[in-house]
């Protein structure tokens, strides 16, 4: 009777510890608000504001580790102003984020923390003013007229728009947060591919850093202005 | 911590449920066996249309309405009902039943992102019967207690899902038509109200706390038996 009652508590626990299921946090709901503006703080209409926690799946124990499966917890969109809030499930995971995207015109933002062992006051995140920089694709397109046996080494350094903040239990950590972090791109042509093109995703009015040296002569610098949505450059060598 | 008081107090209830099914088929088995002595006008009990307990299944439309936001976001589906009750005191009765009803979410932005809720309740009911003739009765209830919950389904096709709990409160009226001398059919309307337990913005809370019903239910229901409990204990001493 007693190892029949010690064999049931032991798989009963075995049950509770380990399962298929994938269980968001009970009797919980997060409201997520703010107003998305673009560079020019202008309201966005109809962007995107999802909210996602990644999990592990399959056997596991409980609580789950870290992995690489993505739920989508609640979502919704902005409103004409600019304003929206987000109904959404809660998890206590390490990895849980905001992400707010509109069309191809705006970069991305995301909003990372872990909610492991927090819980936001009141169960809100309130982002206030997100600003998403209106974008531009520059085409930088470089070509050799002057023959066979010229090279080029060139750098192009740009600030790449996604914008990602992390916080800890609602502070912003600065170390981890990179908004509009630095980019570069190192590359040397010779006979071997004398011409080539690169389209950059950046923010509109951004600079683009070209620096080059032809033939092994001194490092010449020239700063691009993306000025347009659809900027082009063409240099030749 | 929770899931483990969550599915102590869900095998509670569900032994609980099943002592008062015990319970009840025993009063009848005895019942049964008295009754062999006695006819349908017999006065033994100083009145007529006594019963000692009935076992019912019965479908329900849940009726949810629009004055929660899971009301608003959710459209209802059949669900369904089993239950008995034992007649304490002439037509006095204790009732506890177990049931499902399903929703289907149509705005998650309401409500978080998940396509299905499965709720399943368990409650005792308290009721007294009115017999309008040999054949027809009125039946008002009364739910002081039982408990709900919502199982929250993110997609169909994979394993994710969320919790929220409730108490269930529910007021009810009924017209039942006997078939035979074991048969009943009835149809039914009850009030519910459903206090979620679900935490969330102040801003918001109010949309959370109370999900209502207007209910519909037809079924059948089984009797037996030609003696309230209290009798039935009193003839003992």
């Amino acid at each position: 009777m007693k190892l029949n009652f010690i064999r049931s508590i032991f798989l009963s626990m075995i049950m509770i510890l380990t399962s298929c299921d994938t269980s968001f946090e009970s009797n919980t709901r997060l409201l997520v608000k703010g107003k998305v503006v673009d560079s020019d703080g202008n309201p966005v209409e109809n962007a995107e504001i999802s909210t996602y926690t990644y999990r592990g799946t399959g056997f596991f124990i409980y609580p789950a580790p870290t992995g690489s499966t993505e739920y989508l917890l609640g979502k919704n969109v902005s409103d004409a102003n600019g304003d929206f809030s987000v109904i959404s499930l809660y998890d206590n995971s390490s990895d849980f984020s905001i992400e707010i995207k509109a069309n191809e015109d705006y970069s991305e933002y995301i909003y990372r923390t872990s909610t492991y062992d927090y819980t936001p006051d009141d169960y809100l995140i309130n982002l206030q003013e997100v600003t998403l920089n209106n974008l531009a694709q520059a085409t930088i397109s470089i070509s050799r007229t002057s023959g066979e046996g010229n090279t080029i080494s060139y750098s192009l350094n740009y600030f790449y728009p996604t914008c990602i903040e992390v916080y800890d239990e609602g502070v912003l950590n600065s170390a981890e947060t990179f908004c509009n972090y630095p980019s570069y791109i190192n590359n040397t042509l010779d006979d071997n591919l004398p011409d080539t093109a690169h389209t950059l995703n950046v923010t509109q009015g951004s600079e683009i850093s070209f620096t080059y040296s032809i033939n092994n002569e001194p490092e010449i610098t020239e700063i691009l202005i993306v000025d347009v949505s659809n900027y082009q450059f063409n240099f030749n060598y | 911590m929770c899931l483990i008081i969550n599915l102590i107090l869900t095998i509670s209830m569900f032994r609980i449920s099943l002592c008062f099914l015990f319970l009840t088929v025993n009063i009848q088995a005895q019942n049964i066996n008295l009754s062999e002595s006695i006819t349908d006008n017999d006065t033994i009990v100083g009145y007529t249309n006594q019963r000692s307990m009935t076992y019912s299944f019965n479908l329900l439309h849940p009726g949810i309405t629009n004055s929660s936001a899971i009301g608003s976001a959710s459209e209802d589906k059949l669900g369904f009902n089993i239950g008995a009750q034992i007649f304490l005191y002439k037509h006095f009765y204790l009732g506890a039943y177990t049931g499902t009803l399903y929703l289907d979410v149509k705005d998650k932005a309401l409500v978080g992102n998940y396509e299905r809720s499965t709720v399943t309740h368990s409650y005792l009911q308290l009721g007294y019967e009115f017999p309008i003739s040999q054949k027809i009765r009125l039946d008002l209830n009364f739910v002081p207690w039982g408990d709900s919950r919502y199982k929250n389904i993110l997609e169909l096709s994979n394993n994710a899902k969320q919790i929220d709990r409730a108490s269930i409160t529910m007021f009810g009226a009924g017209f039942s038509y006997s078939f035979s001398k074991s048969l009943d059919v009835f149809v039914s309307y009850s009030y519910r109200s459903d206090e979620s337990r679900i935490q969330t913005a102040s801003q918001i809370q109010g949309d959370f706390n109370t999900i209502n019903y207007n209910t519909l239910g037809i079924g059948i229901r089984f009797f037996g038996g030609k003696k309230d409990l209290f009798t039935e204990f009193k003839s003992y001493f």
